[in-house]
């Protein structure tokens, strides 16, 4: 198969599993306890924050990857940039769907709890990378000064993670433990879950791929440009002499 | 997904990317960003790393608090919820051994039910142990279980 | 329902949707510009080597 082919298919399957957790989370599953039909956001919400570190992780290994023995790669630089590009679009996206839910169950739309804090700093923290790979420059200092700011930012990531574990929280710990051994939802719940989980990280490489495409391409403009004034330059210069 | 091979890319001039903004417009969103973390990370220092009290520590500190605000987390007690009004609410708060009873000002969130913890946001009134609070929070576990199991599994 | 499910999965479905169509109409207009005449023609759906 082709890279364009593979692509695709994993949009197609992005979008296939996507519909199938929307359907199955508005309709099929039942209401829980306490919440009632306010379970529902359980399907949308972790994915959401879970492919928003993914985003942030792969950011970070490739600014890692860049920054390792000088390789300089500057697709390894593009790829740092799409990735994080996506993960704060789903950043927001956890905060907005984080707020909705807090709303009826918790009864406030935010507050100052460890969790939703260093949160919405993760989301700021990834605008300031995204507005720092925009300062104009020469293209390898821009490069490397964002994957610097790449490793710097992450650190926040494991925070945000543990932040309901080391300080006292609103927010309940992660319904999907980390090590993988407790999972605190059941039957069809889980199963729409784990799908949502998938559906949406599917999302995130068929977004970050085009996103990385359309890098690529402005870079490439920006070359050709650079050459054809160059070229012009060069002629005007004949000229003359 | 593209993922970058080994192979390094051709040598060449590489320009200006054509995503560079105005150095003026950047220097507004950096400050706002700048801005924005600071204040963050006011907050997380100041309200999100001490985010509420235990009921049994707000005893014990009942001194120290006077009537300054803080939140206090609690279980509420089985049996002591009252409605006071048309929009308040009464009920006791339970953790590690000690007890407080608080007067909530508001009508409390769909979730609010006794059995489950609460953090609460007001103050101790004049020099009694009343708990004066304008505002509930439930916090709830990261369990989610099915209504009507029985629906499920016919036969139960 | 209570409308904020509802909200939930608008707000999600109709933001990924918009951010993944202005990442490929973006693209495609890039690459209809690279395809132009600032670089030499390319056959259509050619590959990237990005």
């Amino acid at each position: 198969m082709t890279r364009s082919r593979i692509l695709t298919t994993t949009g197609v399957l992005a979008l296939v599993g996507i519909a199938a957790t929307v359907w199955l989370g508005l309709w099929v599953t039942p209401n829980a306890v306490n919440f009632g039909d306010l379970v529902r956001l359980l399907y949308i919400h972790p994915p959401m924050a879970w492919v928003a570190f993914l985003a942030y992780g792969m950011a970070f290994l490739s600014s890692l990857g860049y920054l390792w023995r000088r390789t300089r790669d500057p697709r390894l630089d593009r790829l740092a940039g799409a990735s994080a590009e996506v993960g704060v679009v789903f950043t927001g996206l956890t905060l907005i769907t984080g707020s909705i839910w807090g709303r009826p169950t918790w009864g406030v739309w935010w507050t100052w709890d460890p969790l939703l804090t260093t949160t919405a700093l993760l989301f700021v923290l990834y605008l300031g990378y995204l507005a720092l790979r925009r300062v104009p420059g020469d293209p390898e200092v821009v490069a490397r000064r964002s994957a610097i700011a790449a490793l710097i930012a992450f650190v926040d990531v494991p925070i945000v993670y543990f932040s309901v574990s080391w300080w006292r929280s609103l927010h309940q710990a992660p319904t999907v433990d980390l090590s993988g051994r407790h999972l605190y939802v059941h039957g069809s719940m889980a199963w729409t879950l784990l799908l949502g989980f998938v559906s949406f990280t599917l999302a995130y490489a068929w977004l970050t791929a085009h996103r990385y495409r359309l890098a690529a391409l402005a870079d490439r403009e920006a070359d050709e440009g650079l050459r054809q004034a160059l070229d012009e330059r060069r002629a005007e210069g004949e000229v003359l002499v | 997904m593209s993922t970058p091979a080994a192979a390094p890319p051709p040598p060449g001039t590489r320009a200006a990317r054509p995503g560079s903004t105005s150095p003026r417009r950047l220097a507004v969103v950096g400050l706002v960003i700048v801005a924005a973390l600071g204040f963050l990370v006011y907050k997380g220092l100041t309200s999100a790393i001490v985010f509420f009290r235990t009921t049994n520590q707000a005893v014990a500190q009942r001194a120290q608090l006077g009537n300054s605000t803080f939140q206090l987390e609690g279980t509420v007690v089985q049996g002591t919820v009252h409605r006071v009004g048309t929009s308040q609410v009464s009920f006791d708060i339970r953790q590690g051994g000690a007890t407080i009873h608080v007067e909530n000002a508001g009508d409390p969130p769909q979730m609010f039910k006794p059995g489950l913890p609460v953090v609460v946001v007001g103050h101790f009134v004049g020099s009694s142990d009343v708990f004066s609070s304008d505002q509930i929070m439930v916090k709830h576990s990261q369990q989610y279980i099915a209504e009507h199991p029985n629906r499920v599994r016919a036969s139960s | 329902m209570s409308g904020y499910v509802e909200a939930g999965y608008g707000v999600v479905l109709v933001s990924l949707a918009g951010y993944a169509l202005s990442v490929v109409s973006r693209e495609r207009k890039a690459r209809r510009r690279a395809a132009g005449p600032l670089l030499p023609e390319r056959a259509p759906g050619q590959q990237d080597e990005a």
